[in-house]
């Protein structure tokens, strides 16, 4: 029976010049890594950047992963949050209003030619995809983060808690609101340009 | 049980997701959603939006970073291996790395394949807090100095008194290359023995003495291994005046 390595003895491993514990860790997180810098910054271009920063700084930094402040998984998502963040302010000059790099990332997207075509059957869903793509990436980035690592990485909230560096609370709360605006920019978009949508409003009965 | 709005809004997430919760307060919340047409859309759009996420979520599973970062990582990390760690650093390594390097600056920037003397730049590498008087011995620097092809060397002035050998050893040289000069970043200071010939080499004057002899040099590498600045130590007083004896002051 084959036991996977846990990842306190790879990256021990690792920190020793293991190229394979390296490798191993690598594999086991850059799908992982890679998607959340993808979703968040909606290129791919900039998800390649910041996945290698990410692995970069675990050669460089892996030493000082504390495992008691929380897991390797949420350590790398940290570092790829902070990336980002840091590649989003620095393309930020280069783009309009958030919305619309939102509106061109997605078309980045569409047209990679690593997605495949479902062809006419399946462009219901397809278009159904993009508009909820569309809908995340237009979304502040403090409610994209929470969006993408509890709903589209189904990590829980502790360890979203962990990743972003707040209360579980916070993650809560800001989840909540982030919903709420995607629900409303989803119906937006469903309902064409032209109509405007309303915040609903509770009947208190 | 009582249920309005307000409470179905706090229970909406458990209700989409289908959580477990205590089965009368379910029940109720869905009997107040039956009853009340806003509840009843929220829940319904809450459960839409999941679906969709997961959708997308399971989209997304198929993107894969580039084989090429992968390589690239590799070769980076086969790179840093090579490098010896800064804990675990040999002396003897860091040592013979020094040696080669200055060797190569001697080769490079010998009297006979330059008309005059090379530009020198005085560098503030910041020094070893705890130099050991007995080499080799290896010590991590960090200095962020940028300093661009300047060609006068400044000397500070020494302190005077009862000094160890690395207390009185001169400033740092920069070794610069094209008039260039790049910052050290992370490096370190490695003491080695040098031809006595080195000292000339950067304008210090020798007085006589055995001149295939060696003189004790602290030399910064930076953290690709190349030989960044160097200082030549001078013996202290009480200690013995062997190969070092004839290296002149200015």
């Amino acid at each position: 029976m084959h036991i996977e390595p846990n990842d306190g003895d790879l990256l021990r491993r690792m920190t020793t010049g293991d190229e394979a514990a390296f490798t191993t860790l690598y594999k086991r997180y850059q799908d992982g890594i890679y998607r959340f810098a993808r979703q968040m910054t909606g290129g791919a271009s900039l998800a390649e950047e910041v996945t290698q920063e990410v692995f970069l700084t675990l050669m460089r930094e892996g030493r000082s992963f504390n495992a008691s402040r929380g897991s390797l998984r949420a350590w790398l998502y940290g570092v790829a949050r902070n990336c980002t963040l840091r590649c989003l302010e620095r393309e930020r000059p280069y783009v309009g209003l958030e919305a619309e790099a939102g509106e061109e990332n997605a078309a980045e997207l569409v047209a990679d030619p690593c997605l495949p075509e479902d062809g006419l059957a399946g462009l219901g869903s397809r278009e159904t995809i993009e508009q909820v793509r569309r809908a995340v990436l237009a979304l502040p980035a403090s409610y994209r983060e929470v969006v993408v690592i509890c709903e589209l990485h189904e990590l829980g909230y502790a360890e979203a808690a962990q990743i972003l560096g707040c209360p579980v609370g916070t993650v809560r709360s800001r989840l909540h609101r982030a919903r709420e605006l995607l629900a409303l920019r989803l119906e937006a978009l469903r309902a064409g340009p032209a109509r405007t949508v309303a915040a609903p409003k509770p009947c208190h009965r | 049980m009582n249920m309005n709005c307000d409470r179905f809004e706090t229970l909406l997430e458990s209700l989409e997701r289908d959580a477990p919760m205590a089965a009368d307060l379910r029940s109720a919340a869905l009997h107040h959603a039956e009853s009340c047409g806003h509840c009843r859309a929220r829940l319904a759009s809450a459960r839409l939006l999941r679906m969709e996420l997961q959708t997308l979520a399971r989209d997304d599973k198929k993107l894969q970073a580039p084989a090429r970062l992968e390589a690239n990582l590799l070769s980076a990390f086969r790179e840093r291996s090579l490098r010896p760690s800064r804990v675990s650093r040999s002396v003897s390594w860091a040592s013979l790395a020094a040696a080669v390097a200055v060797g190569i600056w001697l080769l490079a920037e010998h009297p006979w394949r330059q008309a005059g003397p090379p530009p020198l730049v005085k560098i503030q590498a910041a020094r070893p807090a705890s130099l050991p008087q007995i080499a080799p011995v290896a010590t991590t620097v960090k200095t962020r100095n940028k300093i661009a092809g300047k060609s006068s060397i400044h000397r500070l002035s020494r302190p005077t008194g009862s000094r160890t050998a690395a207390s009185i050893a001169d400033e740092f040289i920069a070794l610069s290359s094209g008039g260039s000069w790049y910052p050290v970043g992370d490096g370190m200071v490695v003491r080695v023995q040098v031809p006595r010939s080195a000292p000339a080499l950067v304008g210090l004057p020798m007085s006589g003495g055995d001149a295939s002899g060696t003189v004790t040099a602290d030399v910064v590498l930076g953290e690709d291994g190349v030989a960044r600045a160097i200082r030549f130590v001078q013996p202290s007083e009480g200690k013995s005046r062997n190969q070092n004896s004839d290296f002149a002051q200015n």
